[in-house]
């Protein structure tokens, strides 16, 4: 297991130094240039080519991108070009909102989309499954700023029961976290049904009620568990696009995570503040499957890393 | 308290589909006596599975429904209990085995837990009481290493070893009645034989009643006290396992007996088969269902379903041992 977890890191450090190194091209491929942004076309020639040389943009590419490096791996991406703020601490600082809002779509999401799909399944066929799929659906399609807004509407102005935007206590961020968990919940709740349906019909489903177990911990205990594989790869990839923030819903509730991060970034091809998003969201991802991977062990012992491979 | 352990009377246990009502199991009606093994046969799709799992009410509700009859368990009509008695029944009292080894146990959890579980349900036993009996059991089905097995997952298991422990898990709570359903059917023929005697052991040690549902007769010749012969949902011949191999009296279980290969046949004689499939359900013949199969067949055969009627002790469903056949033409 552990040469398992050394060597998916040590592909890591190839993910990255590859995602990166696109970034960068890209950046310099696509039309338009930081520093004629940052000074709006009224400076001389010799300003610009002072900004210049102060971001470190007046040598040649190969070794701007050998610069980044040598900075990425001291945890240094250096300064945003517009805010001046260190990027580093402005991903920490916006990680910090961000880490909130996603726990709480992240819980969200996972209990109200277990529970319907669980539902669902066991009243395959009755009208309580017809309308927790129907509802699924709704949350799936609907656009995440949409309920957003509807949520704004009502329960914020309508209702006054929460604040509509900011991100002052934990009450700033249930509005955000349910239209952000929704269309994961829904997601969840589909999958479940379906991994859980295929797994009642098994076998080892009839032994369990051959013995007498309740229905309720042959669901729970014998099936759930069996059915787990398919959900745990979904929930993983859905928290990783949770920790990596929402922009749509960041914008709506005017929280400052890592989506809005990302957009400042790539508005103002703020190339460390750019690379800085691109590398934690990289991470987030790599670490997240990896989490996922190893789960996958202690949920199904027929699973094992490790040893010639898996 | 009658002398039966088990009696079914009239069970009947339909399918409600799209395509029409599948009468699974038609009017069934046996005992099953304490100690003794009732050997259920037939072909695929006879109902013998339906049956069992009519027993259990494990039949998968809708589409499946167990329209009327009694299954009688120690004077007391099953089909009268509610969920959570049936619950202790089921494990407590009737335990079942089933056909596939391969996916019958849990795949997650060990060979122990899921013995424990069963007896945690039924005794009052705690975690290391439970362990030490989940091992006695192990070995009592002569698994070695009963105590590394015991922490083993079923993956890491043989068929015929899952089919030991699928046998330890179903005696564990000492149970009265033990049914099988087809619990050779998927191992190798050496492995087969060795279960069946295990099985046949344990019922002299312990004293439990046995049905075993099979479409083998050399099984049921090994096994079995009484034998029932069911064909598309019906019984067609019911008697000890003595007369049904001495005086097989139905068409159909003559045609099962002939289709035993046998070794002294010289080489050239071909294998015998029944002609024909089971009718599908939703073209069940009128009369009786054998007979577009059956090589002995008459007019009224096709006209209207025989009766079961009681020829000394053994009954058959045939219009051979009726008046009705030397008019018949």
């Amino acid at each position: 297991m552990l040469s398992y977890i050394l060597k998916r890191l040590a592909q890591t450090v190839l993910v990255l130094f590859g995602i990166t190194l696109i970034t960068f091209i890209l950046l310099n491929v696509v039309p338009g240039d930081p520093v004629a942004m940052m000074l709006d076309k009224r400076a001389d020639e010799a300003t610009i080519e002072k900004v210049r040389h102060e971001m470190g943009l007046d040598v040649p590419l190969p070794e701007q991108y050998i610069n980044f490096v040598k900075g990425a791996v001291r945890l240094d991406f250096g300064k945003s070009y517009f805010t001046k703020e260190n990027v580093m601490d402005a991903l920490v600082r916006s990680f910090k909102v961000t880490v909130k809002l996603a726990a709480m779509s992240f819980i969200f999401a996972c209990v109200i989309g277990l529970t319907c799909g669980m539902i669902a399944a066991v009243y395959r066929g009755k009208w309580i499954d017809s309308l927790l799929m129907t509802l699924s659906m709704v949350g799936v399609s609907a656009p995440s700023f949409w309920i957003a807004i509807i949520l704004q509407i009502v329960i914020g102005l309508k209702l006054d029961l929460l604040p509509i935007s900011g991100f002052d206590g934990p009450l700033n961020y249930i509005l955000p976290s349910i239209a952000l968990g929704t269309r994961y919940a829904g997601s969840i709740a589909r999958i479940t049904r379906t991994s859980m349906l295929d797994v009642i019909k098994q076998d080892y489903i009839r032994t369990a009620r051959s013995k007498g177990v309740k229905e309720f911990l042959v669901i729970m205990k014998h099936a759930l568990k069996n059915a787990m594989i398919p959900i745990v790869t979904l929930v993983g990839t859905e928290l990783g696009y949770m920790l990596t923030g929402s922009m749509l819903i960041e914008k709506v509730f005017a929280i400052p995570g890592i989506g809005k991060l990302a957009v400042d970034g790539m508005m103002n091809r703020d190339l460390p503040l750019l690379q800085g998003t691109v590398v934690y969201i990289a991470l987030v991802f790599v670490i997240v499957n990896l989490v996922v991977d190893i789960s996958y062990a202690f949920i199904d012992p027929r699973i094992r890393y490790g040893k010639g491979g898996e | 308290m009658s002398e039966n352990l088990l009696e079914v009377k009239n069970l009947k246990t339909y399918f409600f589909t799209d395509g029409g009502v599948v009468k699974s199991v038609d009017d069934v009606s046996f005992n099953v006596k304490p100690g003794k093994t009732l050997g259920v046969v037939g072909e695929s799709g006879c109902g013998k599975s339906i049956t069992s799992l009519s027993i259990m009410q494990l039949v998968e509700t809708p589409p499946g429904k167990i329209v009327d009859g009694e299954i009688i368990y120690n004077g007391e009509n099953l089909l009268g209990k509610d969920k959570d008695e049936m619950r202790k029944i089921r494990g407590g009292e009737i335990a079942m085995i089933f056909q596939e080894p391969m996916t019958s146990l849990n795949p997650v959890f060990t060979v122990g837990q899921q013995i424990m579980e069963a007896l945690m349900i039924h005794t009052d036993m705690d975690k290391t009481k439970a362990k030490e009996r989940a091992i006695e059991m192990l070995k009592l089905v002569r698994i070695p290493l009963a105590e590394k097995r015991f922490n083993e997952y079923p993956h890491q298991l043989s068929g015929g070893m899952r089919q030991r422990v699928m046998i330890a898990m179903a005696l564990s709570c000492n149970p009265k009645l033990l049914i099988c359903d087809e619990p050779t059917t998927a191992l190798d023929v050496t492995i087969q034989a060795q279960i069946l005697d295990l099985i046949n052991e344990l019922k002299e040690k312990l004293g439990t009643s046995i049905m075993m549902i099979t479409h083998d007769l050399g099984v049921i010749a090994e096994v079995a006290d009484d034998v029932m012969v069911m064909y598309a949902g019906k019984i067609v011949e019911y008697g000890t396992a003595d007369q049904i191999f001495e005086t097989p009296m139905h068409p159909y279980t003559h045609g099962l007996m002939n289709c035993i290969p046998k070794l002294n046949d010289d080489n050239e004689t071909r294998l015998h088969v029944i002609p024909g499939m089971v009718p599908s359900p939703d073209r069940m013949p009128k009369g009786c269902a054998f007979c577009p199969r059956c090589s002995e067949a008459k007019k009224i055969c096709e006209e209207k379903m025989p009766e079961l009627i009681e020829i000394d002790g053994q009954k058959v469903r045939c219009f051979k041992y009726t008046s009705e056949w030397e008019e018949a033409k």
